[in-house]
């Protein structure tokens, strides 16, 4: 065939399939994470989620895991999920 | 929601349950944040509790094609929508990367084609040598400056950088590059009258290569993996280069640590430049006045965010000769704008991103009246002479949590 060949300028993701935690059968007893990312409003928010959520389940409490910024990854995640039994993290913009 | 749902896809996990909360979120009231945290109870409790499947490990991600794919089209105007039509370029005209043009541009660099020089955000693509050569064609760079563009890219990718949150972000910084060494003569990057402005191929093509790579390898595109609420026109180009002719101090990148005979680029998540226009000061002090001034601008990122940024300081060679020869070095300059450009607690306290980060300790947060710098530390108040004659000066603030990067750019090998 005549024409024009040109390159795609996209790159390849390589990142492998990862799995999920699996879902939890209930709340109850379940400590709660609550994991912030220190934008404005959001740990209202997500205080509010746990404070509507221990109303409906007799969960066992939260832990709040705050990271300095939102552009900073958050450290020492893999301790922190021993302490849990979910985490809710928040939020974009 | 959009770039939530793009991004647990490139990293592997299509179905991590997410929540959609109306926006928006930041400067409104507990009634409404209390009131947008009912109205998502439902999506949480489905999320935690919900039959989202564990998925095997292993299995290749879709993100990107697997291989540097070849397009035939019927011919150059039908090849130039079609690119246009997929938002694989900025929305300016571009050159085809034909094989021809891309091969001429590998050999550019004297590296193998499918080397990986970066990981790209957020669609957390391989950036290869080859990658970056067709977007370099698109870019219209001359092979010569492949080294610039795959010594950016590795300083962009530098964790301290932070280039997810650079690319993502809804603030308008761009990838600026700043050139320091022989190189920026030798490749004919401009540093004299409109430095960072267009007129010069180097600066214009080498800055529209980043931004391509950007958006086609990293996925950076507005509304999509770059979130950006009004962008910035120096996300379409920004390479500047350093005037070490008319510098009085040590160049730039032997400050970083690098030898004079090196050349380097440095990578600043920067805002456009913002003028600092004096004509009047005749003394180091004075001027510096009117450069803290500039910089204690309560909107921008590092105001009230002074853990991890950097912000840069590009002064016109007539400013840099008036302070310098006041007897001040670049680490009195530093120094004095440490000192200087600082903003009261209570100011900052209106500020949106108010509580957004955190603050050192050493500063009084409980005293409206205490000050607060801009960055952590003087040395984070980068300085470097760039342009032509004139009393003007640049600010450049940054994203806030990004750190500088400065590479060795390595000749072609």
């Amino acid at each position: 065939m005549s024409g024009i060949t040109v390159l795609s300028p996209l790159g390849v993701n390589r990142v492998g399939s990862q799995p999920l935690a699996p879902r939890l059968r209930s709340l109850d007893g379940v400590t709660l994470g609550v994991l912030n990312n220190s934008k404005p409003n959001s740990l209202e928010l997500q205080r509010r989620v746990i404070e509507l959520l221990a109303k409906q389940h007799p969960v066992a409490g939260s832990l709040t895991k705050q990271k300095p910024s939102a552009a900073i990854g958050a450290e020492g995640l893999d301790a922190y999920a021993k302490e849990v039994g979910a985490v809710i993290t928040a939020i974009s913009d | 929601m959009g770039l939530a749902r793009e991004e647990s896809k490139n990293l592997g996990m299509p179905d991590l349950p997410l929540a959609i909360i109306t926006h928006p979120i930041g400067g409104e009231s507990i009634t409404v944040i209390h009131q947008r945290a009912d109205d998502a109870l439902a999506q949480v409790i489905r999320g935690l509790t919900g039959d989202a499947a564990t998925r095997p490990a292993g299995a290749a991600s879709s993100a990107g094609p697997t291989m540097n794919e070849r397009f035939t089209f019927a011919d150059v105007d039908e090849a130039l929508e079609a690119f246009h039509a997929r938002r694989l370029t900025d929305g300016l005209p571009f050159v085809l990367p034909t094989p021809e043009r891309v091969q001429a541009m590998i050999a550019g660099s004297g590296r193998q084609p499918g080397e990986v020089i970066a990981i790209v955000p957020p669609r957390w693509a391989e950036a290869t040598v080859e990658n970056i050569a067709i977007n370099a064609v698109m870019a219209g760079c001359r092979p010569q400056y492949m080294p610039v563009l795959i010594a950016a890219l590795e300083a962009a990718a530098d964790p301290a950088f932070g280039l997810y949150s650079v690319q993502a972000t809804t603030h308008p910084c761009a990838v600026m590059m700043l050139v320091s060494g022989p190189m920026a003569q030798e490749l004919g990057l401009n540093f004299r009258h409109g430095a960072f402005g267009p007129g010069f191929r180097a600066n214009a093509s080498i800055g529209r290569a980043i931004r391509l790579v950007l958006v086609n390898v990293g996925g950076g595109i507005p509304g999509e993996g770059d979130q950006a609420t009004h962008g910035s026109p120096a996300k379409f180009s920004y390479c500047v280069a350093e005037n070490e002719v008319a510098t009085p101090w040590e160049p730039f990148r032997v400050t970083r640590g690098f030898a004079r005979s090196d050349s380097t680029v440095t990578v600043f998540s920067g805002e456009g430049p913002h003028n600092i226009n004096d004509h009047v000061c005749t003394s180091a002090e004075t001027t510096l006045t009117v450069v803290a001034d500039t910089m204690t601008t309560v909107g921008h990122n590092n105001a009230g965010s002074v853990i991890r940024g950097d912000v840069l300081v590009a002064f016109g060679p007539e400013h840099a000769h008036t302070i310098a020869s006041g007897g001040m070095s670049k680490a009195d300059v530093q120094k004095f704008l440490f000192e200087r450009a600082r903003n009261k607690i209570g100011l900052l306290k209106l500020r949106a991103m108010y509580k957004a980060e955190n603050w050192p300790d050493w500063v009084d947060q409980s005293d409206d009246e205490a000050l607060c710098p801009i960055v952590g530390k003087p040395e984070d108040i980068h300085i470097v002479v760039t342009g032509g004659p004139g009393k003007h000066s640049a600010f450049i603030p940054t994203f806030g949590t990004s750190k500088s990067v400065t590479r060795k750019i390595q000749p072609r090998r």
